[in-house]
């Protein structure tokens, strides 16, 4: 099964449950902590719910982090309602910029087709006013992005908000309407998760070299690690791993087996 | 995809900005503060930004001309350069703007006037006659001229300046404003590598023969040209592929408007040479690439390149006109 490598952070249940349905997520009971956890581990998807307000976004995001397994290719998602001057409800938008006082931070360009963009300003008191147009008033995207941006690239993060009231319309009934608006628009959320998948697997996450046959025959130091790790790496894009198990048989030592990866890389002529 | 444009707040009405915007269908515009919130931050990929790369609009607000590293010249003593963009259209794989920066969105600076008024300074001075100053530093000179209409700007002013000489350097093949009788103290620079090796690692660069082809009409209008074999590449069968190569070039461009030739290896800095080999770390291209001279990576091909573009490049033109950029060990 091919993993998708999500972690989404999203304050209340009612705002996850489509999501959890989606994935087929489930509550992770053995750990322990101020934050319920969800995950599907076939897929490496976890989900965790963080309550209201930057803060407990914030200290969430990080108890995900800590909780879940690491990969360069994580997508780390936000999904939340807002509010906004003019927009109308129950639209959606893919957050491109976070403000919060005067500090700004972004998520990255790439993804922008399948959702329109917007920017976010994330307050720490539900906004009344929304005193700027074409703009969302939410949360929790700051606690979020402030976490995140130590943890993965600008283009892994995904924040999307859906507008929940506006000047015209008070928020009235939210567990009806986020129920709605959210389902309303699962296929947009999950075709815009999907583009991100779909960017993530070009990354390569570091090639895990094994060194065990070395290690096996020989007594590697740490240094000899690192010189063999480089040299593995391109003996193996070069020629074969039969090869390169024939070679390690045939060397005597360690040093002979360096000299050896060596003389066969360097007569390597790159081919077009 | 859509292109998105991020704008600094204070030249969000600029005339220059109001053009760049008009050239793209619907961007998404992010207004931000400075261009250092969005570019080259460390927690960026290279890689996947290269996809779709945002638009930075910004402007530039010193270090407008900057000295060149002391081996980078074409004959004059003198030597600067200015970027008047930071990153590139094009995709190849050995640039060094992958290593050097975060991000792959392109920087725009529109303040141009204010780059020409420190190279009219420099045209004032003692020094001019014998000063380059160089464009296609941290970018491609032309590759997004369509857009930033820079070289008609720059050739504006170069029609007024006489001493100072430019290099316009590119692999683009959009010459539309340079189909003008050309100017005495403009080098028209073009990079090449054989066609087989650029089709695959020259990725986004306009395919071989139509660059010949542009080349040839803009020679026609008197240019000086500049060959660039910088990088000069080894591979299976390069040899014959650089003889073509040379005999393609030099059959095109008579020898008296040639400017100069350059050529080196493929080498880096250690910094850069480590960002690059995270972002390509199965890459071919790189595999014999050590720690051969100080702080400097690259294969130890110096002296075969050397030798082979000596005895090559002196059959077309003079010596003096040749300039070779690999480094000593």
């Amino acid at each position: 099964m091919n993993k998708k490598n999500l972690r989404f952070v999203i304050a209340f249940k009612v705002e996850a449950e489509a999501i959890l349905k989606l994935y087929n997520l489930k509550e992770n009971k053995l750990q322990k902590g101020n934050f319920k956890i969800f995950n599907n581990k076939d897929l490496n998807i976890w989900l965790v719910l963080s309550g209201i307000g930057n803060i407990n976004s914030n200290k969430a995001t990080k108890y995900l982090y800590e909780q879940s397994p690491k990969n360069k290719k994580n997508i780390w998602i936000n999904i939340g309602m807002a509010g906004s001057q003019n927009y109308k409800l129950g639209n959606i938008f893919n957050i491109k910029k976070v403000s919060f006082m005067k500090k700004n931070y972004y998520t990255g360009a790439i993804v922008n087709h399948i959702t329109p963009s917007s920017e976010v300003i994330s307050v720490d008191s539900v906004e009344k006013k929304f005193p700027i147009k074409n703009t969302l008033f939410e949360m929790e995207a700051y606690g979020f992005i402030k976490e995140v941006e130590k943890i993965c690239d600008r283009e892994q993060i995904c924040i999307l908000k859906i507008v929940s009231d506006n000047k015209k319309n008070k928020p009235i009934n939210f567990i009806r309407n986020t129920k709605l608006y959210i389902n309303n628009n699962l296929i947009n959320i999950e075709k815009t998760i999907e583009a991100y998948i779909k960017n993530s697997l070009s990354l390569s996450n570091k090639s895990k070299v094994s060194l065990d046959l070395i290690q096996r025959k020989f007594n590697l130091t740490y240094s000899y690690r690192m010189i063999l790790n480089d040299l593995i790496l391109k003996f193996e894009k070069i020629y074969s791993k039969n090869l390169l198990v024939k070679t390690i048989n045939d060397s005597r030592d360690i040093k002979e087996l360096i000299k050896q990866l060596k003389s066969k890389i360097k007569v390597y002529l790159l081919k077009v | 995809m859509k292109k998105v444009i991020y704008i600094e707040k204070s030249i969000k009405d600029a005339p220059r900005t109001k053009s760049i915007l008009k050239k793209f269908k619907n961007p998404i515009i992010i207004s931000i503060d400075r261009y250092s919130e969005v570019f080259n931050k460390k927690n960026q990929n290279f890689r996947l930004q290269k996809k779709n790369p945002a638009i930075i609009i910004a402007k530039k607000y010193k270090n407008f001309l900057l000295e060149t590293p002391s081996t980078y010249s074409i004959g004059r003593k003198n030597n600067y350069y200015f970027s008047y963009m930071y990153n590139c259209l094009f995709d190849c794989r050995y640039c060094f703007l992958q290593g050097m920066y975060n991000s792959a969105n392109f920087v725009i600076f529109i303040n141009y006037e204010d780059f020409f008024n420190e190279v009219r300074g420099l045209e004032k001075s003692e020094i001019a006659k014998d000063t380059t100053i160089f464009t296609g530093y941290d970018c491609d000179s032309l590759a997004y001229d369509n857009i930033t209409n820079f070289s008609s700007f720059l050739l504006g002013y170069f029609s007024e300046f006489n001493d100072v000489e430019i290099e316009i350097r590119t692999k683009s093949t959009y010459l539309r404003p340079f189909y003008r009788i050309g100017l005495d103290n403009i080098v028209l620079a073009f990079s090449f590598t054989p066609e087989k090796f650029s089709t695959k690692y020259e990725l986004g660069v306009a395919h071989f023969k139509k660059r010949i082809a542009a080349l040839k009409k803009v020679v026609q209008f008197g240019w000086k040209i500049g060959i660039r074999l910088d990088p000069f590449v080894i591979y299976k069968g390069w040899e014959y592929d650089y003889i073509e190569l040379l005999k393609i070039l030099f059959s095109i461009i008579p020898r008296e408007q040639i400017h100069s030739v350059t050529y080196g290896n493929i080498r880096y800095p250690k910094k850069v040479f480590t960002n690059i080999k995270k972002i390509y770390p199965e890459e071919n291209l790189f595999l014999k690439f050590e720690n051969n001279k100080k702080n400097i990576y690259d294969e130890d091909n110096g002296e075969l390149i050397n030798n082979f573009c000596k005895n090559y490049l002196f059959k077309y033109i003079d010596k003096s006109k040749i300039f070779c950029n690999i480094h000593e060990k």
